[in-house]
């Protein structure tokens, strides 16, 4: 009876282990103390697979107690990373191009999404805009140096305006709802979730637009100090990533619920406009194109006779090409 | 489970197995095939997709009609394949959706920006020109996007086929591992468990045979070995029912021995013990109820040496003992003795007894009472100890206690006892809680910091410094800031020392209330100070004269203004020591001395006067002589002066730059204008009035606005504004001034404010007209070169990308075909194929370093850079290549420059990449860097002891695609030096070689302080 006793412990000791063992194979860094992080996101629907990522708790997987501080924009949340506040952002290709042309100290570890129905321009019908060559002359609220107002120029372009013919009021989205009914601005250039709101808020009063023309990317940037300092923690936020990117990808409903909750977006709202969003980690020369092709744009807008920096200097391969080699299509990014 | 339903399990246990693996292995087969078949559709897309991104950078070049139907044409083949495929993993399916979405947007902006080229020639214009830009951006970007997706496409597949492959191997070793693990596990325990349990029934029964009858086998299995062990143990259970035990009675025995034993030692030790305590043991029996006296008593032989007796000499009752207890305690003792058997509890006494000597001693008694079936006490037993020293002891403390209480108490100062260990308070006087306003347990309770003014200086970290040093034998005295339980804080001085009190090693603080004293010391103090301070500080000199004009008192300005010392000045007249000539050295009699004119007169007198050094110096003063009252009554004068020399020169030197001024304005060669804060003129030279054509009067009609280029003046405005509101100093612009003939000059004019009662704006007219028609020139001289550039950089840049993309398509062709054929057909086959895929290595390696050469100029922007740190760099990328080779690195230390590090280290790259790859053969390769500084900069040298260069390719070697030896010598792309040479240009440097053949060379480069 003794030895039998005697087996079934070790039985049970044995299992023990066995269960350590895999737990610790599942995570290598169980046994240490997580890397404590801050990521500044804003609530655009882009961010999805860092929301799916802390909500599935695939970030602790990878060793990292990351915390989301949550931002209006992506301008927003690079200026808290560039605070020291936060040691991620992630900020549309316009604000990245900013940062290029102003040479700030950042670095692009991957895009997140794409998008071409992204951002609309919702007009007020009192203002006599019916389409989108009437708002010539007027008067449109966007936030400047941001998507939205690259969008605008490409838009009104695309409608035989020139940026010259219209006068831009710089708004930030939280200020847009009070601006149009107060007329202050005939319309405004926003994005989602505001532009969802805003639409919703006016209702008939308003009138939305959009088209295809600008591609946005959606990208994480980090200090490049970072990359020479800490290049293991970019790779663990990015495996962690694209395990969300996994997860959505197979559960696609479940992370909607968990972006609407994330983002603020309604979940209706949301599961309409998922579908145009483009998701996937990957760093490629289509970023190096559309960088260029918007600092053409800030050249002539912001930066008279200023020369169009190296962009390669602001994008970092190595973190992704150790998660997903393929993913990455760039292969001389520079050290700036 | 029964014997014969294992061997059964273990045969057909590895059947089921081996049919399980075959199971396995074939849908394996079937998951790598259709990865395989996903991989050649991926491969496929890939290569569509590169013939589509050549046709449309081809298209955006040329926009030919036959580049837009093959545009199309290969699309169309594309959407197809991208339309087919169907993979089943969702990462797959997404990836392939995407690229789905973006070929569909890229026909459509493809269709549009075809609709736009129809537009062109209809005068459209500029905005149509952005617009094609912006669609040519899209166009290519979600062509990358697609490239770099059907890219990863591949990869994804193929790492899926691998991973295939790996699992099916993978699933195969662990089921077969599996079936040998099952196997072993199912017949070695059961063989084992048989031939245990055999073994365990044979040696039971044997022992059992010999006689033990309680030993049991006690297999509980459910098998046929089980039931044979149950029947054993049944029947031996049976037999030792019949048997008895006989060992008990001896052991019993034994241990009653022991312990009669042990009691003796113990009582021998308890009646010594008993001796050294003065302890004694009796016990009484309660056999007389009538005449309790003559209840036999025992006593131990201590009892008897404590009453006076020897040990058995007397004959002991309850009489005898109450005849010895003290007269005056005996109803005391026989009231204790009632109330203990009245309530059943111990007898407990304290008590005097009389000896037979008749000396007095004190004894303290306790016993036990033992009450007999019907209630009554039986016994009663006791012990009695004598106490007589302890008592007289604490007589004597308690006499010396109230007598120290009386003295302390009585004293006027406060007295403080304290913990010499921890300083904590162990006693106050009465005068201290009067002091304090505490009670006496508060005052315990509280610490030293509690009972001083809280600031510094009087912390409990001070007191216990204090405390420390009295402890360690040093009295201290000193005074203290305290602090009442009202919160009144008040000066103490405070005594110090250590003191033994009650044999306690004590510290004795003796407070003495000085607050009144402190006060009236400090108020007295305050104002002298502040006095002294007043006329001690004074900017001014002071003196007090009296009435005959003797110096009375003197501040050390007054002296130190004259030269003297306080001292030397007391006493003295004024007029025979600083006050006694006139400026011109005319004598200065006191008659006509306005000083003393205020207590002659009774008034103030103030004024400029000439005051006379030590060293016969004079300086100028501006005083003050005010009479001075006592009891209303003048008794002098206070006279108060200030030096102004100072003032007197500044008041000369304006004067005379007002002339030098008036003159430069009117001679200089360049202009000089005056304006009103309206900008009209108030006067404007003569250099001003050639330079526009007007009189002086003709331009005080005018305004600078009238004068100025429209164009501008909206530039010069804001800066205008900003001078006038204070936020700019001064301002230079660079603007055009219409003339009286209304030509145009360029004129740089800097401007600033003169902020006089009446402020007015001056400013600088030089003429740059004929400079900047120079400037103008190169500006667009140097825009054409520059434009030139960026386009040959674009080209440069464009193709690299291009070349890149079908280049990437022949080496995964060449890769795959290498990895399919190599070894399967015949040897030229494979040397066909390694010429391949060396072709596209060295293509690959062309074309990076093409890249890095057109991107030179979009570097990173300049910064300070660590040459040494730039160096380091350059050595680790060549580590491999440097070992190789068993080269010899080294360097001087190097400087800091400005530059663009990552390009700097590119250069030392190359050169010592360069110095190692031609080195001389046989010979350990050497390799020095060093700089030096050299006319605005540094010089950098890279030298070592290789092959050499022949003087004459001195140039050329630095032109891009130049080589000196064949790629079988050496190989390289011949672009390295072409590259260093543009990174040091771009620094504003040069590089250039000294080298002869065999005898090594120096690459050196320059690169300057600052940047051009």
């Amino acid at each position: 009876m003794l030895k039998r006793r005697r087996i079934i412990v070790l039985a049970i000791l044995a299992a023990l282990a066995i269960g350590l063992a895999a737990v610790q194979l599942r995570h290598p860094d169980g046994g240490q103390e997580r890397r404590a992080l801050a990521i500044a996101v804003s609530f655009d629907p882009s961010s999805a697979p860092i929301f799916v990522a802390d909500a599935k708790g695939f970030f602790r997987d990878e060793g990292i107690n990351a915390s989301l501080l949550m931002h209006m924009t992506g301008k927003a949340a690079l200026g808290t990373m560039l605070k020291g506040k936060a040691q991620f952002a992630t900020i549309a290709d316009t604000v990245l191009m900013f940062a290029g042309m102003d040479g700030l100290p950042i670095r692009c570890v991957t895009v997140i999404a794409e998008s071409t129905r992204h951002h609309r321009v919702i007009a007020l019908r009192s203002s006599g805009i019916v389409r989108g060559e009437d708002l010539r002359g007027k008067r449109i609220g966007v936030p400047a140096r941001t998507t939205g107002e690259f969008f605008l120029y490409t838009f009104l372009l695309f409608r035989g305006i020139r940026f010259s013919e219209v006068t831009l009021v710089d708004l930030q989205p939280e200020q847009m709802l009070a601006a149009l009914e107060q007329g202050r601005v005939d319309a405004v250039a926003a994005w989602n979730p505001t532009a969802g709101r805003l639409t919703q808020a006016l209702t008939a009063r308003a009138i939305e637009f959009s088209d295809e023309n600008y591609l946005m990317s959606w990208n994480l940037v980090v200090p490049g100090a970072l990359t020479t300092a800490d290049p293991a923690v970019i790779r663990k936020v990015l495996a962690a990533m694209r395990k969300a990117q996994r997860f959505m990808e197979q559960q696609p409903e479940a992370a909607v619920s968990i972006t609407s909750r994330y983002s603020g977006t309604e979940p209706d709202l949301l599961r309409r406009e998922w579908q145009s969003y483009r998701f996937g980690l990957r760093l490629g020369e289509s970023l190096l194109i559309d960088l260029e092709d918007q600092a053409r744009w800030a050249v002539k807008f912001y930066y008279p006779r200023r020369a169009i920096p190296d962009f390669t200097c602001y994008l970092y391969g190595d973190g992704l090409r150790a998660v997903d080699p393929s993913a990455v299509g760039i292969r001389d990014e520079r050290v700036p | 489970m029964r014997i014969d339903t294992k061997l059964q399990v273990n045969i057909f246990l590895p059947i089921a197995i081996t049919l399980l693996i075959l199971l396995i292995l074939a849908s394996a087969m079937a998951g790598r095939a259709e990865a395989d078949r996903n991989n050649a559709a991926a491969l496929s897309l890939l290569s569509e997709m590169t013939q589509l991104n050549q046709r449309t950078y081809y298209y955006l070049l040329y926009h030919e009609e036959r580049a837009r139907r093959e545009w199309f044409s290969i699309y169309d083949a594309l959407a197809a394949l991208a339309g087919r495929l169907d993979l089943s993993d969702p990462e797959q399916a997404a990836v392939v959706e995407r690229i789905r979405r973006n070929l569909g947007e890229m026909r459509s902006i493809f269709a549009e920006r075809i609709v736009g080229e129809g537009q062109a020639g209809r005068g459209s214009g500029q905005l149509l020109k952005e617009r094609q830009d912006r669609l040519s951006s899209q166009l290519l970007i979600r062509a990358r996007s697609v490239t770099g997706d059907a890219y990863h496409l591949y990869e994804l597949s193929a790492s899926k086929l691998r991973r295939a492959d790996a699992k099916a191997n993978t699933l195969i070793l662990l089921l077969l591992l599996a079936s040998v693990l099952v196997t072993l596990s199912t017949l070695f325990p059961m063989n084992r468990k048989l031939s245990s349990s055999i073994s365990r029934l044979a040696a039971g029964a044997s022992l059992i045979g010999k006689g033990n009858l309680d030993h049991r086998i006690g297999i509980s299995t459910d098998d046929e070995i089980g039931e044979l062990s149950a029947a054993f143990d049944r029947m031996t259970a049976s037999l030792k029912a019949t048997t008895v035990s006989r060992d008990e009675l001896a052991a019993e025995v034994t241990r009653r021995k022991r312990v009669e034993e042990a009691l003796r030692s113990s009582e021998a030790i308890l009646k010594q013990a008993g001796q050294m305590a003065r302890l004694g043991a009796w016990h009484i029996e309660f056999v007389n109820e009538l005449d309790p006296d003559r209840n036999p008593l025992h006593w131990s032989d201590e009892v008897y040496r404590i009453f006076g007796y020897e040990p058995g000499g007397v004959t002991v009752t309850n009489a005898l003992f109450f005849g010895h207890v003290h007269p005056d305690e005996r109803a005391l003792v026989r009231s204790a003795v009632a109330e203990a058997i009245a309530k059943r509890v111990p007898y407990s006494v304290e008590h005097r007894i009389v000896r037979t000597d008749g000396s007095e001693r004190f004894v303290l008694e306790h016993a036990e009472i033992f009450f007999g079936p019907e209630g009554r006490p039986a016994r009663m037993i006791g012990a009695v100890q004598d106490i007589t020293e302890r008592k007289r002891a604490e007589q004597a403390v308690r006499i010396s206690e109230e007598s120290y209480r009386a003295v302390f108490n009585s004293s006027n100062d406060a007295i403080f006892i304290h913990d010499i260990e921890t300083g904590r308070i162990l006693d106050v006087n009465d005068t201290t809680l009067r002091l304090y306003g505490y009670t006496r347990d508060e005052i315990r309770s509280v610490n030293v910091e509690r009972l001083s003014e809280p600031v510094s200086g009087f912390t409990q970290q001070a007191a216990l410094e204090a405390l420390r040093k009295a402890a360690a034998g040093e009295p201290q005295i000193f005074e203290w800031l305290a602090r009442n339980k009202a919160g009144r804080t008040f000066w103490v001085e405070v005594s110090l020392k250590r003191a033994t009190l009650g044999g306690n090693d004590r510290l004795l603080a003796v407070v003495h209330d000085i607050d009144e004293r402190k006060r009236n010391d400090e108020a007295f103090r305050r104002v002298s100070q502040q006095n002294e301070l007043i006329l001690e500080h004074a900017g001014e000199g002071i003196f007090g004269l009296d009435l005959k004009g003797m110096v009375t008192f003197v501040n050390a300005r007054a002296a130190h203004l004259l030269g003297y010392h306080r001292g030397e000045l007391m006493g003295t007249h004024s007029h025979t020591t600083w006050h006694y000539r006139h400026a011109d050295g005319s004598a200065y009699p006191p008659a006509d001395c306005p000083i003393y004119a205020a207590y002659k007169e009774g008034a103030v007198r103030s004024g400029e006067e000439i005051f006379w050094r030590k060293d016969g110096t004079s300086f100028p003063v501006d005083f003050t002589s005010r009479p001075l009252y006592v009891s209303g009554r003048i008794t002098g004068a206070v006279v108060i002066y200030r030096d102004i020399t100072e003032r007197k020169r500044a008041e000369t030197e304006l004067r005379e730059s007002e002339e030098r001024f008036r003159v430069m304005y009117e001679q200089a060669a360049i202009g000089i204008e005056m304006l009103d804060l309206g900008g009209r003129y108030l006067s404007g030279n003569g250099a001003l009035g050639a330079l526009l054509g007007y009189s002086e009067e003709e331009l005080q009609q005018l305004t600078f606005a009238s004068v100025t280029d429209p164009d501008d003046l909206a530039r010069e405005l804001p800066l205008i504004r900003e001078l006038l509101e204070g936020r700019l100093p001064s301002y230079s612009i660079e603007k055009r001034y219409r003339t009286r003939t209304g030509a145009a000059v360029w004129v740089r004019v800097t401007s600033s404010l003169a902020r006089t009662s009446r402020p007015y704006r001056i400013s600088i007219i030089e003429d740059i007209t004929e400079r900047k028609r120079g400037e103008q020139e190169l500006t667009r001289l140097v825009g054409e070169l520059e434009r030139s550039n960026k386009e040959l950089e674009q080209f440069a840049y464009v193709a690299s990308h291009d070349l890149q993309e079908p280049l990437r398509m022949v080496a995964s062709y060449v890769q795959l075909f290498e990895r399919k054929y190599k070894g399967s057909l015949d040897d030229k086959a494979d040397k066909y194929i390694f010429f391949a895929v060396d072709g596209v290595k060295r293509m690959q390696k062309l074309i990076d370093g093409l890249l890095a050469y057109s991107r030179v100029s979009r570097g990173a922007s300049f910064g300070p850079v660590d040459m040494n740190r730039a160096f380091g760099q350059a050595l680790a990328n060549l580590m491999i290549a440097v070992r190789e080779a068993g080269a010899v690195v080294t360097r001087d230390e190097l400087p800091r420059v400005t530059g663009d590090e990552t390009q700097l280290a590119q250069v030392f790259q190359n050169l010592i990449g360069n110095a190692v790859k031609f080195r001389k053969r046989g010979e350990t390769p050497r390799v020095h860097v060093s700089a030096r500084r050299a006319d605005g900069g540094w010089l950098f040298s890279v030298a070592d002891n290789g092959i050499g260069i022949d003087p004459q390719y001195a140039q050329r070697i630095f032109q891009i695609f130049q080589r000196l030896h064949s790629r079988e010598e050496y190989p390289g792309t011949g672009i390295g030096l072409s590259l260093c040479k543009r990174i040091v240009e771009r620094h504003g440097g040069d590089i250039w070689v000294e080298s002869e053949p065999g005898r090594g060379a120096t690459f050196t480069f320059s690169i300057p302080e600052r940047m051009p």
